[in-house]
């Protein structure tokens, strides 16, 4: 009851900003989390206050306190308020309840709490409710350097008034406080998704599954890694419930909710306030951009954290909180260790993949609306990645004992990003009113585009979005292109077998009678390589004759040329698909184990399509300028065939040599492919962090390369 | 067999495709939920491997119940407020650590430092010395409460 009464004041509390924080364009429960989250900054910011004039936080002192605080806010904030927009609870809510009750009951009966509780928070809880106030003579004590003491204090406020209220203190109650927290990344989630409303009921769908996969995504970790009790849940939140704000066009009141949320993010962790600083300098900048920068909202963004941080930085200056020494410098050769320790499967099966979502963080920079968002998360990793290299501490250790944790802190606001880039694309095939990342608050979208000049031109955007809005025509041409292949042929898609085949059956002769190699079923092995090489040397030498057919349909009838690339892609990801029954053919006649694993092919396939897209894009584009490149291509192929250790093991190789192999992106890719394959494994994280960033990176560059020389390609006719 | 009918690939729209992923990453991860919701039961009490890694206690489980148990016995012959140094079992130091701190969450009234993380120096303050579950005698302490799970040294200067 003491935390329901909690929440409840700090709703009310935060109610009193109302006209101020909230506008017409949040839904209800979207405004009762901001009500709630400013309420919780006021409360942390009195209680600082308090803190600082030696004052205890006795429960007279702070109720006086907090109702003459609601009644001068509410005075200085009077104003008309708007009615929320509506948003109808769907399938998705419900489901989502599913996993954060579980999460919550866990939690409260359980006490599924992590050794931080104990170690930090709850103690320091415990002690400032036996104190009345933060305890700093038992924070300066030198062995207790152990509890953080110089750690923002939200949490514990939060823990020792929950028991203050209730008398005592009484673990579950004060472990729902993660429930709460977690709550409100739903309910953030589901804002943010809920902005892009399409109307379309594939589209509503899409965002209930995705609101649906998050919430288990999130319970799931929660529950195994024991996160009840623990501060990251208020980090992640304060970044997701800010996405909903980025995506509206910055004015006054989204000044104030990043500013409320900015100081909600420094009052939780050290790491908290580098994404306070964050989220400030970002909305900052999108405020410059579209034009003056008033002083009011500059005081609305910066000072509530920079409040917050004084009162704090005061305390943790004067006692000499501080640790002597929390960086060393930058190691650059602690970064194989750093790696190493993010690819312990240990640490992160808790995640169960979902993490393999932050791979995906490029994605989000193919939408305007979304990159302030890309923006910050790459910087709150980046500044992660700098404590690993330079803290005086056992890298691998830290590693794997925070990593988990802080991939909470980005993880919800990335799923929701790469959620709503489906949304766009849904929203734009759906029929309705259609809202776009470009047009976020509401504008009717109109049947025809109209051309304005004074709109910058950004092929690299327009194109994609024009290939989104095109897959159908991709599915079209695939399948011409697959018809026109057998349609002739009197073997049909056996041809998809007999190549693979025979080129399986040569090698194993060759390599495993005549040059004698020791590896066990040969043939598997040689075959688990083979689909994926005949996959991408056939999928980017077709783009180049592809590209050639398009662009001649293109010049008559408005295309988007893209589209005869991705599809030469999709072909052969058909082919590929068909060659996988051999695979399980020869695997099945070799009495070789046949695994679940094989699964993992399917995001390895995808992988591979994404890089093979990219190669395409820059072979056929050079193509256009140089016709000899397209043979000179047949010859770099060869070469690069036999630079893949595919048909031999990369341990033959000199060991000196090894590390010149492993900048051959197809040996990335071919560990995906072959360990569902001839392993029965599948690859651990490092492998798919490697093979993802090294396709994101190659199709970023083809199709920057592709798109940045679109009119001299039409010029040329794509001949 | 005509060609639409021999073609049913080719009319299934991009956007069922997502759907169809997604649906299968929301079984997926409702398969973990269950499976670690499963594991949580499984952890309680007297799992062996719970009740051996301290840093693996939660909140209620037996082991953690045995200290504050322990503790709670020893609080009558140590002050309010004291300085208490807190020893445990001769094991690695990150359990005696971890046993430290859980000794100092149930003890918040005490300023509890952990034996093997604490400089002699910073040991000299402290009047009182706890072990747990450790039969070895603290130099220079004088036992004024025994259990049969642990001992109180006070401290001589």
């Amino acid at each position: 009851m003491s935390l329901i009464s909690l929440v409840a004041v700090c709703t009310l509390l935060g109610s009193a900003l109302g006209s101020k924080i909230a506008g017409g364009a949040e839904s209800r429960t979207f405004r009762w989390l901001l009500y709630f989250l400013s309420g919780v900054v006021q409360l942390h910011l009195v209680l600082l206050v308090l803190d600082a004039l030696g004052v205890r936080w006795g429960p007279a002192v702070v109720v006086v306190v907090l109702v003459v605080l609601y009644f001068l806010v509410r005075f200085i904030c009077r104003g008309r308020r708007t009615s929320p927009r509506r948003m109808a609870i769907g399938w998705g809510d419900v489901l989502a309840f599913v996993p954060w009750a579980g999460f919550a009951y866990l939690a409260f009966r359980e006490r599924i709490t992590m050794p931080d509780f104990v170690y930090q928070w709850g103690i320091k809880g415990l002690r400032y409710y036996l104190e009345g106030g933060i305890d700093v003579e038992f924070l300066a004590q030198p062995w207790n350097r152990w509890v953080h003491p110089e750690y923002p204090n939200l949490l514990p406020e939060l823990y020792a008034l929950t028991a203050a209220v209730g008398g005592g203190f009484r673990e579950p109650e004060i472990l729902l406080w993660s429930a709460v927290f977690f709550a409100g990344l739903l309910i953030a989630a589901r804002e943010a998704l809920g902005s892009w409303e399409a109307g379309s009921s594939g589209s509503n769908d899409v965002r209930h599954l995705v609101l649906s996969v998050l919430a288990f995504a999130l319970a799931s970790f929660g529950i195994g890694h024991l996160m009840a009790g623990a501060s990251d849940w208020v980090v992640a939140l304060a970044l997701l419930a800010s996405l909903p704000v980025m995506l509206a066009e910055p004015d006054r009141r989204s000044d104030r909710q990043i500013g409320v949320l900015a100081a909600l993010a420094s009052a939780a962790k050290l790491e908290g306030m580098v994404l306070a600083v964050l989220l400030v300098v970002a909305q900052i900048v999108r405020r410059a951009r579209r034009g003056r920068l008033p002083l009011s909202s500059l005081g609305w963004i910066t000072l509530p954290s920079a409040f917050g941080v004084a009162l704090w930085l005061r305390t943790v200056w004067q006692h000499d909180l501080l640790p002597p020494s929390a960086f060393d410098g930058v190691d650059l050769s602690r970064l194989p260790v750093v790696l190493s320790a993010l690819a312990d499967p240990g640490p992160m099966r808790f995640w169960h993949g979902a993490a393999l979502v932050l791979g995906l963080l490029p994605l989000l920079l193919a939408s305007p609306a979304l990159r302030p968002l890309a923006a910050i998360c790459a910087g709150l990793l980046g500044v992660y990645l700098f404590v690993y290299l330079s803290a005086p501490v056992d890298t691998a250790h830290y590693v794997r004992s925070s990593a988990p944790r802080l991939v909470l802190h980005v993880l919800p606001a990335v799923f929701a990003g790469v959620g709503l880039l489906l949304l766009t694309w849904m929203g734009r095939r759906g029929p309705g009113r259609q809202v776009t990342p470009d047009t976020p608050e509401g504008g009717e979208a109109s049947a025809e585009e109209i051309y304005d000049s004074a709109v910058p031109s950004r092929p690299f955007d327009d194109e994609f979005r024009d290939l989104l809005s095109r897959l159908d025509l991709v599915w079209l041409w695939s399948r011409r292109t697959i018809k026109l292949r057998y349609k002739r042929s009197v073997l049909g898609v056996l041809w998809t077998f007999l190549e693979p085949l025979a080129i399986l059956t040569i090698l194993t002769v060759v390599f495993s009678s005549i040059f004698r190699f020791e590896i066990p079923n040969y043939p598997v092995y040689v075959l688990s390589g083979w689909v994926l090489w005949d996959f991408f040397s056939k999928s980017t030498t077709a783009m180049v004759q592809e590209v050639g057919d398009g662009w001649r349909l293109s010049s008559s009838v408005r295309l988007t040329r893209s589209v005869f690339l991705a599809s030469s892609v999709v072909t052969h990801l058909f082919h590929w698909l068909l060659a996988l029954l051999l695979v399980i053919a020869v695997l099945l006649v070799l009495g070789h184990p046949i695994t679940w694993s094989l699964l993992g092919l399917l995001p390895a396939m995808a992988v591979t399509a994404v890089f093979a897209l990219g190669v395409g894009l820059v072979v056929s584009t050079v193509t256009a300028f140089f016709h000899d490149f397209s043979l000179m291509y047949q010859v770099v192929l060869t070469i690069w065939l036999y630079a893949t250790p595919l048909i031999y093991p990369l341990e033959i190789v000199p060991e000196k040599m090894q590390p010149l192999f492993l900048l051959n992106p197809m040996t990335h890719l071919l560990a995906l492919v072959r360990g569902p394959i001839y392993h029965g494994a599948v690859p651990g994280a490092s492998a798919w962090f490697s093979a993802m960033a090294i396709s994101l990176a190659c199709f970023a560059g083809g199709w920057w390369l592709f798109t940045s020389l679109r009119g001299p390609l039409a010029a040329r006719g794509g001949t | 067999m005509s060609s639409e009918r021999s073609s049913w690939w080719t009319r299934v729209p991009g956007s069922s495709v997502v759907w169809v992923v997604l649906a299968a990453l929301l079984v997926w991860f409702q398969l973990a939920f269950v499976g670690e919701f499963r594991r949580v039961g499984e952890l309680y009490d007297d799992d062996p491997v719970t009740y051996s890694q301290s840093w693996l206690w939660r909140p209620g489980l037996r082991p953690p119940r045995e200290l504050a148990t322990f503790l709670e016995a020893a609080k009558a012959v140590v002050p309010e407020g004291s300085a208490v140094v807190f020893s445990c079992l001769p094991t690695t130091d990150r359990q005696d650590f971890a046993r430290s701190r859980w000794a100092a969450y149930l003890m918040p009234e005490y300023q509890v430092m952990p034996a093997g993380r604490t400089s002699s120096s910073e040991r000299a303050v402290a009047d009182f010395w706890i072990v747990y579950r450790n039969t070895d005698p603290v130099l220079g302490g004088t036992a004024v409460w025994r259990h049969r799970d642990g001992v109180v040294y006070r401290i001589e200067r």
